[in-house]
């Protein structure tokens, strides 16, 4: 029975990721990213936060500039 | 049981990390909960960590009473009081100090590439909890069509409660368990 309840609450953890990507998550650059995360935490178990260390600021970063980059096209 | 304050500071050592880097709340850094404490620690085993999950979830409250039942079985109750301050406490004084940084900043080019810059990857963090469960998970292959199944009526019906597909879920795989 509990494994019932684990696979519901797996779908609504999955639901959840899944509408975040499709909400906050428009174009190519974020999709990279968001399945970046999935390999190296998903797939290949590395350790959260290095993989967060390195991801974040690049993420950002791009975002940064992207932003800047609009402003003075 | 071990050692007791060994195993606290154990527990300790590995939930503060993950407490200062849980965006978007504990779900997002489940996959290393599970990876540290059945690979690394062997505090549980995975089908303890399976019924953990399910529990926590089950159970009204946090949903971070998975750390609280981990800590609970390896040292007690100083076990399931530290493993709980240690997943919360260190994220609720970030986020208190950002919180006012964040708003002295809003409207910036900062403030928006943070949103956007994070988004993505809280999302893939939730992603990789859910695979990370699945793969310690026991169940086997019904456990992971099951899932799949839930994802995908979540995501045709959004609004639905998530209560009545718990039942559901928990129903047919007591049933069965009982045939």
């Amino acid at each position: 029975m509990l494994d019932g309840i684990a696979a519901a609450v797996i779908g609504l953890t999955f639901a959840t990721g899944l509408r975040s990507l499709a909400s906050g998550a428009r174009g190519l650059l974020p999709l990279a990213f968001a399945a970046l995360t999935v390999l190296c935490v998903g797939i290949l178990r590395w350790p959260i936060v290095p993989v967060i260390l390195v991801l974040a600021p690049l993420s950002i970063g791009l975002c940064l500039r992207q932003a800047r980059g609009g402003r003075h096209a | 049981m071990r050692d007791g304050g060994d195993a606290l500071l154990a527990l300790a050592a590995v939930f503060v990390p993950l407490s200062l880097v849980s965006f978007g709340g504990s779900n997002a850094v489940l996959a290393d909960i599970a990876h540290q404490s059945i690979d690394v620690h062997g505090w549980v085993t995975t089908r303890e960590f399976a019924d953990f999950f399910a529990l926590s979830r089950a159970a009204p409250g946090p949903g971070s009473m998975l750390v609280a039942l981990i800590g609970w079985k390896i040292a007690g109750l100083p076990g399931a009081l530290v493993a709980t301050a240690a997943l919360y406490l260190p994220a609720a004084a970030l986020v208190y100090g950002a919180a006012r940084l964040w708003s002295r900043w809003r409207g910036s080019a900062w403030h928006e590439a943070v949103e956007r810059g994070m988004a993505p990857i809280a999302a893939g963090l939730f992603l990789s909890g859910g695979i990370a469960v699945l793969r310690a998970s026991p169940g086997g292959l019904a456990v992971w069509l099951a899932a799949f199944a839930a994802t995908a009526v979540l995501l045709v019906w959004p609004r639905l409660h998530p209560l009545p597909l718990l039942a559901v879920g928990g129903g047919l795989f007591g049933l069965a368990a009982a045939f």
